[in-house]
């Protein structure tokens, strides 16, 4: 849950709002759909990894 | 954090749970467990053993020939130590150990007599560096049964992977409080709580700065005798991977690990002065020798314990070796104190010291546990070390902050967690790990946090405390309830999916490169001195030289990227991408952030693989020329009308880029400015690169391209006459843009030309050197009559002449 802190700090009442945080790199989905091991593959830019997508 | 099962019962019931039930119940509490794993399982075949006879070695002086019992088998054994006997329990190896340093036990001949197994000594165990004889077991053990078992090792090590927020729980009392809430038993605590007698008067502590040293307090011990700590501490320490020292720093280690406070023991009769002082270094002390043995510089803002003269400790981080305690200690001054987090960390972090101590400062130690832990290790260094606690000490705790009740509302917990709770739920939960609630009103309750929980600050703190305590899992999912509607699309990302699309099936791929780049590109672009790009966002900490600086152009990666395949055997590369570049400003405004496509082509055309029908070739500046053009046709900025949005032209001498090929570089204008360029880079550059093929690339400032108006489709009547085509042949002198001939045909005033277009250059023999012919094709069409042969001579007539005259050609024959 989203501290009250930082509902202050960007200008809400966290007496009026509450809310949830979270995310997921979107890497580490493909990593897991795809069964890719090194996430570092994703910024090479080889044409033998691009090729494949 | 770790600690053992058999730990943790000592503290506290935890009835039928199952070492696997009850880590699953400390991670749903927010305290994750990270492993539960069996200690010392390199010991797991070791069987005690008795001896049954000695007998002298007919071959060797110092070896023994015995027999001895494991359970019900007797066997022969070899040994050598000199404390083997008669009746004596120890330790065997049997014949297929593996022993913790990786050799093998097998059945051997030691000078001519056989030996089925070895008798080991407690550093051959990894259990102490003692290596005068074989393990000594009370004669009471059994023989036969694992050795784990008959030391009481036979025991389970957990480990808590603690979030920041729970440096109460960096004890195994802590997280034994923890387990209490779970199971609804009660804490069994060595001491519960003490204060001191601050009666003494033959020793001092004054502390300088109370905002970083909260609570100092100390006790006197005497007489103590320095031994090495008997089996049930030295157990548990080795229990959590620990190495027992010697009776006092063995105690202060596990009261540490206890009650998560951290002691330090001093020898007293070092201290000169008998003067504690809490204070930072004086100018003349830059540096001191911890007990490490390690000479380390100090700084002006790392608090120090000293005594009248210097020096003694590094405050929450490791004691001086000038004030250990060592073997002929006899008294010592035992610190419990209260560090500053901050002033902790920064010191450990700057010594490159973490220590056990450190861990728990920078996390937060409870002031209010000082003297309750001190009162601890008091207690077990007169039973275990034979010391003399002199009555009372000193303890200074200006710094410590009183405790406030906090508010919590019924309705605001209810309303947060979803779920609707009363004032007994919720006190019940708070109650279960010792805080006190009081009601206030029908929805107000006060609640005293204990004074280990100074992570508690706010309602929303306590308000999480309830949600842990019922367990998340026991709030009901439910889905949130969302109004369906279509979203507005933001026009740039569809432009930006609608390019990435057409250049892929062009055969383009889509790179992505990181936006932290080096320094050196700039100079490798031979980017000139007052080129703008040069100036760019510096990263404060760069994890690199190589990814020091943000990026203000795309192109230089992408060369990167084309070198890397190249080396990886595939030449023929198009690749694009679509990314910010970074533009610094003043001192306190952020970079200003640019999006641009700059696409790359280099290579054979078909990716190297020759068709059936025809060649592959490399591709040249008409590709690029192609691609620009198909994807500003499909966006409607080029090649619509005569009022296209983005035009081409040769660059102007100060546009050229300074790694562009001027003979083969177009500019791309609108009304807005220049849009971008498309070029072949210089061999220069590309040699910087080692790339050593042709490259072309394409370099568009993509929010100007998203910014310009796109010509509407409007339908064209059906033309319903026929059209007349004429073809020119103009010789014309190499110099000439053929596309500049093109468009004085387009703008000519001459009625019915409805479309030109060049269908052939030519340069070579029978024709002149400096001279090339081009082809044109001109189609006439009226929309209201059939063109006559008259009509259409009369225009074509007076296009070749504007054309020879303008372009200094001639019409060629032929």
């Amino acid at each position: 849950m989203i501290d009250p802190e930082v509902f202050k700090k960007v200008g809400y009442n966290p007496e009026v709002y509450s809310g949830f945080a979270f995310g997921l790199g979107i890497e580490r989905i493909a990593m897991l759909k795809y069964g890719i091991d090194d996430i570092r593959l994703y910024y090479e830019n080889d044409l033998r990894f691009l090729s494949q997508f | 954090m770790k600690f053992t099962i058999d730990w943790l019962k000592q503290y506290v019931d935890i009835k039928d749970l199952s070492p696997e039930a009850l880590a699953d119940h400390l991670t749903m509490l927010g305290l994750e467990v990270d492993s539960v794993t069996p200690i010392f399982p390199e010991l797991a075949s070791l069987r005690t053993a008795k001896v049954l006879s000695v007998e002298a070695h007919p071959n060797a002086d110092k070896l023994h020939l015995c027999e001895v019992a494991v359970g019900d088998e007797t066997l022969s054994i070899v040994c050598g130590a000199p404390n083997v006997r008669k009746d004596l329990v120890t330790t065997i190896a049997l014949v297929g150990t593996v022993m913790p340093d990786g050799t093998k036990i097998k059945a051997s001949k030691v000078r001519g007599v056989k030996s089925f197994g070895m008798l080991c000594s407690e550093r051959e165990l990894g259990l102490s560096e003692s290596h005068t004889g074989i393990m000594e077991l009370p004669a009471e053990f059994e023989h036969g049964i694992p050795l784990l078992e008959a030391l009481g090792l036979d025991d389970l090590l957990v480990e808590v992977d603690l979030t920041p927020n729970r440096p109460d729980c960096a004890s195994v009392i802590g997280i034994a409080r923890e387990v209490s809430g779970i199971t609804r038993t009660p804490l069994t605590l060595p001491v519960e709580s003490a204060t001191l007698e601050l009666s003494r008067r033959d020793f001092s502590v004054d502390i300088e700065d109370s905002e970083v040293c909260p609570r100092y307090a100390a006790r006197l011990i005497r007489n103590i005798k320095i031994e090495q700590s008997p089996w049930w501490i030295r157990k548990r320490l080795l229990s959590i991977g620990q190495r027992p020292i010697n009776n006092v720093v063995d105690i202060t280690n596990l009261v540490m690990m206890e009650y998560g406070q951290p002691l330090h023991a001093f020898d007293y009769d070092t201290i000169e002065g008998k003067q504690i002082i809490v204070r930072h270094p004086k100018n003349n002390e830059n540096t001191f020798t911890t007990l490490d043995g390690e000479k380390r510089s100090i700084e002006p803002d790392m608090l120090m314990i000293c005594d009248a003269k210097k020096p003694i400790a590094v405050a929450g981080v490791m004691g001086g070796l000038n004030s250990e305690v060592t073997d002929s200690t006899t008294n010592i001054l035992l610190e419990s104190a209260c560090f500053g987090a901050i002033s902790v960390r920064r010191t450990a972090r700057r010594l490159k010291l973490p220590s056990e101590a450190s861990y728990r400062f920078e996390r937060g130690v409870d002031p209010g546990g000082c003297v309750t832990a001190m009162e601890r290790a008091v207690s077990l260094l007169c039973e275990v070390a034979g010391g003399e606690a002199m009555e009372g000490g000193i303890d200074s705790y200006h710094g410590v902050r009183p405790l406030n009740s906090k508010k919590l509302r019924i309705s605001r917990t209810s309303a947060l967690l979803g779920i609707k709770l009363d004032y007994d739920t919720i006190a019940d939960a708070l109650q279960s790990i010792g805080m006190r609630c009081k009601p206030k009103d029908d929805d107000t309750i006060w609640v005293l946090s204990p004074t280990f929980r100074i992570d508690i600050e706010r309602e929303a703190d306590l308000v999480e405390e309830v949600a842990r305590l019922i367990g998340y899992d026991n709030i009901p999912t439910s889905l949130p309830k969302v109004g369906l509607s279509y979203p507005e699309q933001d026009p740039k990302r569809t432009l930006r999916k609608h390019t990435s699309n057409l250049l892929a099936d062009m055969g383009f791929y889509e790179a992505i490169n990181y936006s932290f780049v080096t320094e050196k590109h700039c100079s490798i672009m031979q980017l000139s001195e007052n080129d703008k790009r040069r100036a760019q966002v510096q990263l404060l900490n760069p994890l690199s030289e190589e990814q020091s600086v943000m990026r203000t152009m795309l192109l230089p990666g992408l060369l990167e990227n084309l070198k890397r395949n190249i080396n990886f055997q595939n030449n023929a590369v198009k690749l694009f991408e679509i990314g910010k570049v970074f533009t610094p400003q003043g001192e306190n405004e952020q970079p200003i952030e640019k999006e641009r496509l700059t696409c790359i082509l280099s290579g054979q055309r078909s990716g190297g693989v020759s068709s059936l029908y025809n060649n592959d070739e490399a591709v040249d500046i008409f590709d690029a020329k192609g691609i620009t053009e198909l994807l500003l046709e499909t966006l409607r900025l080029h090649g619509v009308d005569k009022n296209d949005a983005i035009t081409f032209r040769t660059p102007a001498d100060d546009e050229l880029e300074t790694f562009s090929e001027p003979s083969q570089c177009l500019v791309l204008d609108s009304e807005q400015g220049i849009v971008g360029q498309l070029s072949k880079l210089t061999s220069e550059v590309s040699k910087e690169f080692g790339i050593k093929q042709d490259v072309f690339f394409i370099d568009l400032d993509f929010e100007l391209l998203c910014s310009l108006k796109a010509a509407a489709k409007t339908f064209q009547q059906l033309p319903v006459f026929p059209a007349v085509k004429r073809d020119i042949a103009l010789l014309v002198p190499t110099a000439v843009n053929a596309g500049d001939m093109l468009d004085t045909i387009r703008t000519s005033k001459e009625k019915f030309i409805e479309n030109c277009e060049i269908f052939d250059v030519y340069q070579g023999k029978p024709l002149d050197d400096g001279m090339k012919s081009v082809a044109v094709s001109v189609t006439y069409r009226s929309p209201t009559k059939t063109l006559t042969e008259k009509n259409v001579n009369k225009s074509h007539t007076k296009i070749i002449n504007t054309l020879t005259s303008k372009f200094n050609g001639s019409l060629r024959e032929g």
